[in-house]
């Protein structure tokens, strides 16, 4: 009774694998989360924000040479503001949900932009 | 708190605390702060009683919890409305149709599931952006590229379903032609996987489109049927060799001969994208040429159209300029481009020239000199120069786009313009539209004749003008026999009522599957302008 017991449990282990290898759905790799704040900087940021892109455009205009237009060239930055844009979004810049920037990483691009 | 439609707040208080048992505290979204960041940007009802706001927010990470999600919504008959990675600006964004139904936020899934650069498909979960996919194949040195649109941040599977194109070849362009096979959460809370995937272990999901029998997958496209949790997508293996080229024309009329000319050398595969536009317009965040200007109301208000003429001739502006990439090994590049140059001929004073050209593997630099690299599938988020400053100080708040898809021919793209602009004119608006406003090009079988209006997050009055003035082009336009291809969730309805063959059959079949997939109405309702029974009741008696 006991290799009975024994056998069944080995053959289910191997239908519930063989389950698993037909299937070619079930696996799959996340796609990889930026975690430090330079990370989520230059993912989240970085493709409008960087040198010559549109956001970076929009602030010259609006700086006209009194601040560097680029935000990691800021020295004025405070956490506050940094929060304040990712969850208020500002004219053609949409806010961020916590599903794409969480409090945890949006600590961690604070720090990262106010130490800039 | 906003309540979802129909439901009672004892009701929806026990439906949280499941959701929160399903999900977990941190995934569901309930503070007023949260939930606002589910708000559209870009809404064009932005802070009027209408504007489409969740009462909450919840987001699985496996389609396992997605079932279970649906199960609870079906319990206690809560609308819920899926969103992929929420970036869908101009379209909706990760706003729900209807204010309170609950968003169902799919950016946590996701999986790249399989990616194959040697049968050139994947497999994808609706959270991957083109930014994670990109970063994957550059990352394991894989021989294929996506069809990307703009931005780079929108999600593959959420814009096929949307019906979103891209830049490269036709039958690529084609974002939810180009797709292969889907798993689906029915609104029951069943999983469905449509085409070759309907056979347990088929090892051709993302292949074969079609599996056996009828082909459904088109019922969950810019509608409510259920909630795609996985999607296959065929991909284009890069190039070679890349050359994108540049034809000028004199004459407003020559568009007639380009696009007939484009038309036969897109449909042969002899180059990708032609990226039509008029180099009338001045550089992007530039103030047109003031004399110029002055031409666009010198008839009677109306454009004077031998004064743009001849500016463009005295000043030696091309009238149309077309960016025309060409793809495949470098001797095929340049055979080709021979060719399309001889095509052209015909056109008098018409000139082709080399703009830039890469072999492949890009390197950096590469990269950073492409004038278009949506054309090699790398994403970017350069589409927001739409909207940002140029040299004037009142950028505006976002954009709202009207998208309605007219013949691929010369001589009705100048009949869309008159068209348009009369409209404007008679609306006493500024028409965004002038007579060398360029068609949009995406669509492979035919162009998309769009505009964007500004919206604004501080002037109800200018967003009430805006509405009225998008209803009114939706009309004109569908009276020529143009009508949109896609639209934001505020005129979702007006765009579906004009497509009315037969007394509305499409909407009525439609309704009909509605009611029978989806009896409890809990799955995006009013998306693609379908409601279920109870709310299209509530509507004939006068409230929505």
């Amino acid at each position: 009774m006991r290799n009975l017991t024994k056998t069944i449990l080995f053959l289910g282990v191997i239908c519930f694998a063989n389950a698993n290898e037909k299937d070619i759905l079930s696996g799959g790799k996340n796609a990889k989360a930026p975690k430090t704040g330079e990370e989520i900087y230059n993912y989240w940021c970085l493709p409008c924000h960087g040198a010559n892109k549109p956001g970076t455009k929009a602030l010259e205009v609006l700086y006209q040479g009194s601040l560097p237009a680029e935000l990691t060239k800021r020295e004025d930055l405070v956490p506050e503001v940094v929060e304040f844009y990712v969850r208020e979004g500002k004219h053609s810049m949409p806010f961020f949900r916590k599903t794409e920037i969480n409090d945890k990483d949006l600590e961690s691009l604070k720090a990262y932009l106010s130490k800039q | 708190m906003i309540l979802p439609n129909g439901v009672k707040e004892s009701d929806f208080k026990t439906a949280i605390s499941k959701f929160e048992n399903i999900l977990g505290k941190e995934n569901v979204f309930t503070d007023e702060k949260d939930v606002f960041l589910y708000r559209d940007a870009y809404s064009s009802e932005w802070n009027e009683e209408s504007e489409p706001i969740p009462s909450i927010a919840v987001a699985p990470k496996t389609v396992e919890e997605v079932q279970e999600i649906v199960k609870v919504a079906n319990e206690f008959k809560i609308p819920l409305f899926p969103i992929s990675t929420g970036k869908n600006l101009g379209y909706g964004s990760s706003a729900p149709n209807r204010r309170g139904d609950v968003v169902v936020d799919l950016k946590r899934m996701n999986k790249i599931i399989e990616v194959d650069d040697k049968r050139n498909f994947c497999i994808l979960e609706p959270g991957v952006s083109y930014f994670d996919f990109y970063k994957y194949c550059e990352d394991n040195n894989l021989n294929v590229m996506m069809d990307i649109p703009d931005p780079g941040w929108g999600s593959p599977v959420g814009n096929a379903l949307d019906h979103g194109w891209g830049y490269t070849y036709g039958m690529y362009r084609d974002h939810f032609g180009a797709h292969c096979g889907m798993e689906v959460v029915l609104p029951n809370g069943e999983v469905m996987r449509t085409g070759m995937g309907a056979l347990p272990g088929a090892k051709t999901f993302a292949e074969n489109k079609y599996g056996y029998g009828a082909y459904v997958d088109g019922l969950f496209a810019q509608s409510n049927f259920g909630i795609v949790t996985k999607m296959g997508f065929w991909l284009m293996p890069k190039p070679e060799y890349y050359a994108l080229y540049s034809l000028t024309t004199k004459r407003r009329e020559d568009i007639i001969k380009m696009v007939e000319i484009l038309n036969y050398l897109e449909d042969s595969f002899i180059i990708g994208w032609p990226l039509y536009r008029s180099p009338l317009n001045p550089p992007h965040g530039k103030p047109m040429n003031p004399e110029l200007e002055s031409y666009l109301t010198s008839k009677n208000g109306k454009p004077d159209l031998e004064k743009i003429q001849n500016y463009a001739l005295k000043n030696k502006i091309p009238y149309w300029q077309i960016d025309i990439p060409i793809y495949g090994n470098k001797e095929a590049v340049y055979a080709n481009a021979k060719y399309v140059e001889n095509r052209f001929k015909e056109i008098d004073g018409s000139e082709f020239k080399l703009v830039q050209e890469f072999a492949l593997p890009l390197s950096k630099e590469d990269i950073s000199k492409m004038k278009h690299k949506v054309s090699l599938g790398i994403p970017n988020m350069e589409i927001f120069w739409l909207s940002t400053r140029g040299e004037v100080l009142e950028p505006q708040d976002g954009h709202v786009w009207f998208s309605p898809i007219i013949p691929r021919d010369g001589k009705e793209l100048l009949k869309c313009q008159d068209v348009y602009i009369d409209v404007f004119h008679e609306l006493g608006m500024k028409s965004p539209i002038t007579p060398f406003a360029h068609p949009r090009s995406w669509m492979y079988h035919a162009f998309c004749f769009m505009l964007n209006f500004g919206n604004s997050r501080t002037d109800i009055e200018h967003n009430k003008k805006l509405r009225a003035a998008y209803r009114k082009m939706i009309e004109v336009a569908a009276e020529n026999g143009w009508g949109d291809y896609r639209a934001a969730p505020t005129f979702q309805d007006d765009v579906y009522n004009v497509y009315s063959f037969n007394n509305h059959i499409l909407r009525r079949f439609v309704e009909n599957l509605k009611d029978a997939i989806d009896p409890n109405g809990i799955i995006a309702p009013g998306r693609g302008g379908i409601w279920p029974k109870h709310a299209r009741e509530a509507k004939k008696g006068g409230t929505k």
